[in-house]
């Protein structure tokens, strides 16, 4: 088991420096670090000065390997736009994003499962076609799209629910700002949610319920069902635990996805978050951070997929035990 | 010898597929749109890139059954006074060209990248770690950079001639992953199976034997998944789109249609959004119920209920 | 006596896309307790099926349409779901074939073994664990208490049949179902596990249904042979009557087809053709096509089993003089 999780770690260590230098290669070509400090109005002669000052002129690597110095002490550039460092922006907008994703997450793991295990044990009756029909409709719906038309009906036709931004948020900790604990947040957070998880609920009904017959299928199930055990036991646990496995596997690649739809999720409900933030940065050309958020969904990602590794190898204990030899 | 069309038309596949209502109707509405949206020059009411046949004063006049309609434009009209029906028509060209074209891009360049993973050691361990890499970002992901740093490097000017090939090849580059390891999964499954010895006995070249023998084995598990990824490069792009990151305004697709009129919303004006995105739904759908078909029948033990 | 288990004119049909296939027709046996019964017949010859539907088992789109099986004096062929499953794993218990597929590779031995009694018995956790170490040891299995907390891949093939095995007998069940319990394992394991389960089934006073394709080990472990072809029983008696003096053409191909210690070199016998698909099955008597001995009536006239001289029933034309 030790072997395995440093293994898994080493690799994560991996990604990330090819992250990081990904990120360095844009923030390099692309970047003007004189101005993200100064600004525009500066002298070509002061700019010669600052970039002798500043080391601009040092060969590639030694530049990066410099920029990774940094990282590693949350200094990740300066934003132009905010005036502020890049890291600080980020910190400051994560929150917003976190719980979105938080609560989407809830929806689809409260749902999906339930959902998906009974579409799998009576696979013909109306209600699970019914599912069926509606997953492959969601699917078929861009994320954008769920949240415009989300907007328009209970915002703009039935004014039930607000169509952007967060609403009252309570401070914690000195710095996480909650919508959670409002109920003006909560209303807030109803539409973004349900729209964050309109692609990937379906899928993972989908996902949960095609494994689960085929685990329905197999022998030692088969067996269970000889032995005169109870059907609830048989499904939930001989059978839902193996389903578990691929799904887990699945879950941590789909946190990709949802990522890349928050960046368009936020967009629809301007909700004040690191997506919103990247697009806005793309827009004004502010690369440091564009590149911030890079490294930091970077970081994000990893961290969660080695994670997700070593739950499956907890999970399984025919990985476990190959790990220990 | 029979000719291939008489194989064809008796074969196990098209019985199927012309008793399964779904695959049926899916495949009609498919072909439907697919002509409508290349005859759009010819059926489309009006032209909208024309500029010289646009009013302004023809601004934001809602479907014809509406109470303030005109039956000139069908569905409405948009800000600038372009009737939506024949945007939507010319929009859904688009989107369809970019979706075609970067399945075809991906899969060529998946196809190879697979099979020199799948059939030389050295190459498989770095080339699938790139593949990991970009899969555990999700392809939307890294579309979305790849379309953020190309807008960052070469900024907006000029954009509109190239945005078409460029957005095949954002698309293509982001989900080539998926059939490199497709390929590769299949191409290690032929490896050893008793032909492929065979054939270098004989004393084939491995190009050949690559080309000749792997390949065509490796077709079918490539046909499910293009069905599936032409709807999420269509996807991908109205993402794209829908960001600022995809199609100019002037020349857009069902995406930026959509972002475009996404505003309007609130002042009422809700068609401008409304049937664009019902069409971008209507499309992805139909091609994904085909793609569920295709998997079915060439898979049906792995899927079926 | 009264008969444990009395199977009567039992039908099994598969409704498949292509048409139905029977694969049990008209099949009628006893078994009384404590007796031990073998099933013979090749791969498809509708063995497994027989001994699945003997707990209503039988894989989709399967399912009983004829018969009646009697067991204590109930007709379980029309048992509903809950009346069932109070049979299986209790009354009746099942071995499959391939133990490693049979374990659920994620839960513990213990939980597999507990479960089986929790179902079925009202006792405690810890009154469950005292029979499972009770059983374990029966199947010879060292350090019993370790084992329960393992998971099934850490062990052997031959442990797991034998913790199978053991499962089976948690219950203290009338009959026991063995559909090939040997065929996945190796050559020496076999005999270990068959001995064991002879001396289980002498010393528990069980029955027991050998399901297999192998003639040499039912002929050292069962008091009678069914042999089954194309879903029919074809020849019914005594082990020793059976293997020594076989009367059903078809039987005696099989033994036949043993291959023997010789002087010299000899070619292997064979029965010439395969079994017929079920789905087109010929008119009369199933094994006819391959027959030495077919006459005219074979083709078109089905035989029933007869009973001769010796006890022994047969279902063929060419033998009903021998009475």
């Amino acid at each position: 088991m030790f072997a395995f999780t440093v293994k898994r770690i080493l690799q994560a260590v991996m990604v990330m420096l090819i992250i990081s230098f990904i990120g360095f290669a844009i923030k390099h070509n692309f970047g003007d670090p004189i101005r993200d400090l100064v600004g525009q109005r500066v002298t070509p002669a002061e700019r010669a000065q600052m970039r002798e000052k500043l080391g601009l002129n040092d060969p590639f690597m030694v530049q990066y390997v410099r920029f990774l110095g940094n990282a590693m002490h949350g200094d990740l550039g300066q934003s132009y736009f905010f005036k502020k460092p890049a890291a600080q922006v980020i910190i400051k907008k994560a929150p917003a994003t976190l719980e979105l994703v938080f609560c989407a997450a809830m929806i689809i793991v409260l749902l999906s499962v339930p959902l998906g295990i009974y579409a799998a044990i009576k696979p013909h009756s109306w209600f699970s076609r019914f599912v069926m029909g509606t997953s492959i409709v969601g699917v078929s719906m861009p994320v954008f799209l769920t949240a415009i038309l989300l907007i328009y009906i209970f915002s703009v036709e039935l004014h039930w629910l607000p169509s952007f931004g967060r609403g009252d948020t309570v401070r914690l900790f000195g710095w996480w700002d909650t919508g959670l604990l409002t109920w003006d947040g909560l209303k807030h957070l109803i539409m973004p949610s349900i729209a964050l998880s309109s692609i990937m609920l379906p899928l993972f009904i989908r996902l949960i319920r095609s494994e689960m017959m085929e685990v329905l299928e197999t022998e030692y199930v088969k067996y269970a069902w000889a032995k005169g055990v109870k059907p609830r036991r048989v499904w939930l646990v001989h059978a839902f635990k193996n389903t578990l496995l691929p799904v887990i596997t699945v879950g941590g690649v789909q946190l990709g996805i949802m990522v890349a739809f928050t960046i368009l999720t936020e967009t629809v409900f301007q909700w004040q978050g690191m997506g919103s933030m990247f697009i806005e940065s793309v827009e004004r050309s502010d690369t440091s951070l564009m590149v911030a958020y890079l490294v930091f969904v970077g970081i994000i990602f990893v961290m969660v997929n080695t994670l997700v590794d070593i739950i499956y190898g907890l999970v399984n204990p025919t990985v476990r035990v190959a790990g220990r030899k | 010898m029979r000719s291939k069309w008489q194989r064809f038309k008796e074969s196990y596949m098209l019985y199927n597929f012309l008793r399964d209502p779904v695959a049926l109707i899916s495949f009609t509405i498919l072909a439907i749109l697919f002509f409508s949206a290349f005859a759009a020059p010819i059926i489309a009411p009006h032209n909208p890139y024309d500029s010289t046949t646009i009013d302004i004063m023809d601004a934001q006049i809602p479907p014809a059954w509406e109470h303030h309609g005109d039956s000139k434009f069908l569905l409405g009209t948009d800000a600038q006074g372009r009737d939506i029906l024949s945007t939507m028509l010319y929009g859904m060209r688009v989107s369809i060209i970019i979706g075609v074209g970067a399945v075809c891009l991906q899969a060529f360049i998946g196809i190879v990248v697979g099979l020199l993973s799948g059939y030389i050691r050295r190459l498989d361990n770095i080339l699938m770690r790139i593949a990991d890499v970009q899969l555990s970002f999700s392809t939307y992901m890294v579309a979305i950079f790849i379309g953020a740093i190309v807008q960052t490097a070469f900024g907006v000017a000029g954009y509109d001639k190239v945005a078409v090939p460029l957005i095949i090849v954002i698309i293509g580059l982001a989900e080539w992953p998926q059939y490199a390891r497709t390929v590769r999964a299949s191409v290690l499954a032929e490896r050893k199976k008793e032909y492929v010895e065979a054939a270098r006995v004989i004393g084939l070249s491995r190009v050949r034997i690559m080309w000749r023998h792997i390949l065509p084995n490796t077709l079918s598990p490539v046909l499910v998944i293009s069905t599936v990824q032409v709807a999420n490069a269509i996807m991908s792009e109205a993402a794209l789109s829908f960001l600022g990151l995809g199609m100019p305004v002037n020349k857009p697709s069902l995406g930026s249609l959509i972002t475009a009129g996404f505003e309007y919303i609130f002042s009422g004006s809700w068609w401008i959004t409304i049937f664009p995105g019902i069409l971008l739904v209507t499309l992805i759908l139909v091609i994904n119920l085909l793609g569920d078909w295709v998997r079915d029948f060439l898979n049906p033990k792995l899927y079926k209920g | 006596m009264e008969p444990l288990i009395d199977i009567k004119n039992l039908c099994v049909d598969f409704e498949l896309r292509s048409g139905t296939v029977r694969a049990v027709r008209d099949v009628s046996l006893t078994i009384n307790k404590g007796e031990r019964l073998g099933i013979v017949g090749e791969s498809g010859a509708g063995k497994s099926v027989l001994g699945f539907s003997l707990i209503n088992l039988i894989s989709k789109p399967g399912k009983i349409t004829g018969g009646e099986i009697i067991f204590n004096k109930q007709d379980i062929a029309k048992f509903k779901y809950d009346q069932m499953r109070k049979i299986r794993g209790n009354d009746i218990s099942m071995i499959f074939q391939d133990p490693m597929m049979t374990l659920n590779p994620v839960l513990t031995i213990g939980t597999q073994m507990k479960e089986t009694i929790l179902a079925h018995m009202d006792v405690t956790d810890k009154e469950a664990e005292a029979i499972c170490l009770d059983k374990l040891q029966k199947v010879y299995i060292p350090s019993p208490e370790k084992r329960l907390k393992q998971y099934p891949h850490e062990f052997s093939g031959g442990m797991r049949q034998r913790i199978v095995i053991a499962i089976s007998l948690l219950t203290s069940p009338q009959l026991i179902i063995a559909d090939e319990p040997t065929t996945a394992l190796d050559v020496t394991i076999q005999a270990e596990i068959m001995d064991l389960l002879l001396e289980l089934c002498k010393t528990e006073n069980m029955g027991l249904i050998l399901i297999t394709h192998d003639l040499a080990v039912v002929s050292e472990v069962t008091q009678r042979i069914a042999v089954l072809y194309a879903g029919k029983i074809a020849e019914l008696g005594d082990t020793e009557q059976i293997i020594s003096n076989p009367q059903h053409p078809y039987t005696q191909g099989l033994l036949q087809a043993l291959p023997q210690m010789a002087d010299g070199e000899q070619r292997l016998n064979q029965i010439p053709g395969m079994m017929p698909s079920l789905l087109n099955m010929p008119m009369g008597c199933p094994f006819e096509p391959r027959c030495s001995e077919s006459m005219e009536k074979c083709k078109t006239k089905i035989p029933t089993l007869t009973t001769l001289d010796n006890g022994t029933q047969v279902a063929c034309f060419a033998r009903e003089g021998g009475k």
